[in-house]
């Protein structure tokens, strides 16, 4: 497999798939004219790459969207539902929520995705600003 | 060209900004950085400039994909005309979204359904539908309507406001959020 990498663009985040560190990094903002299009290659990379990976791997997630339009909701909760899969075939997960301590949004995001996937246990981490 | 009358009527509704005219994703970000700039600078809270460009992005965006379904314009890209407007209500000492785009007669219900629906659920109710929505059909392209104004609904603070006007024998809806 190859890695994935995407500049940020102002209205679409920084992609950084490494899939020999098992190693999942998205920062930036989402509001892409169209989220499907634009995240379809990227969730398929994520499918792809889950179902290369064996019991007891180790993957990191590393998420910093401050925002995110109503339809990368959609998106990004597909993303999670894939990534709850790979927790039934044993595989693990440390999956980290980043946002700035004044980012009321992204934290309340952080928060929702965190309860609607309790398996994941998804962790919040406020950065100074 | 009487711009004189734009100004009065700007003046009169509180409108800081205005865009009339073919939305697309280029203009929408453009806007989107300028209100932000323009109301941090005129002394609005953090919370509320997010919560005002958040809303703008969803109305705007509902314009692009709505029009972009219905077919009403030619070429692939999203854009469509429609009519977004910020602003501030000084009688209620809150800033305001509004649009206004073109609807066909037969979606003007769905609509209206849609924002009575959520305008009659509290916030926590309106937390478990969204997440009904979210985990909804995960193959469906459904844009706009649906999961954008729950969301527009989480930052207001007071009822979606929904509108059907006609002109000239075209219908329009108009939406007008408040934070």
């Amino acid at each position: 497999m190859e890695n994935l990498n995407l500049e940020q663009t102002d209205a679409t985040p920084k992609i950084d798939f490494n899939f020999e560190e098992k190693h999942l990094t998205l920062i930036g903002k989402s509001y892409p004219e169209d989220s499907f299009d634009f995240y379809k290659p990227i969730l398929a990379w994520v499918e792809e790459f889950l179902g290369n990976c064996k019991q007891n791997d180790n993957i990191k997630v590393t998420l910093d969207i401050d925002y995110m339009n109503s339809s990368s909701l959609k998106v990004y909760f597909e993303f999670f539902d894939l990534l709850e899969l790979a927790i039934k075939k044993d595989i693990n997960l440390d999956i980290d929520w980043f946002f700035y301590e004044d980012n009321d949004i992204a934290e309340e995001t952080g928060e929702d995705f965190a309860e609607d996937f309790e398996d994941l246990n998804i962790k919040l981490i406020s950065k100074a600003v | 060209m009487n711009i004189l009358k734009i100004r009065e009527i700007m003046t009169d509704e509180g409108i800081i900004f205005s865009f009339a005219g073919l939305v697309s994703q280029d203009i929408l970000i453009g806007i989107v950085k300028t209100i932000k700039s323009e109301l941090l600078s005129s002394g609005a809270k953090p919370n509320t400039v997010d919560a005002v460009f958040i809303i703008a992005i969803e109305q705007m965006q509902n314009i692009m994909s709505y029009a972009s379904n219905k077919k009403i314009m030619e070429n692939k890209k999203y854009s469509s005309s429609g009519i977004c407007v910020i602003g501030f209500d000084k009688s209620k000492d809150k800033y305001f979204v509004a649009s206004s785009n073109q609807i066909n007669e037969k979606d003007k219900e769905k609509v209206l359904t849609k924002i009575q629906k959520i305008n009659r659920l509290t916030k926590q109710e309106q937390r478990k539908y969204l997440r009904e929505l979210l985990r909804s059909g995960s193959d469906s392209h459904e844009r706009g309507a649906g999961v954008g104004f729950i969301e527009m609904a989480k930052r207001s603070t007071e009822p979606l406001h929904c509108d059907f006007k006609s002109l000239d024998n075209i219908e329009y809806v108009e939406i007008k959020v408040y934070i």
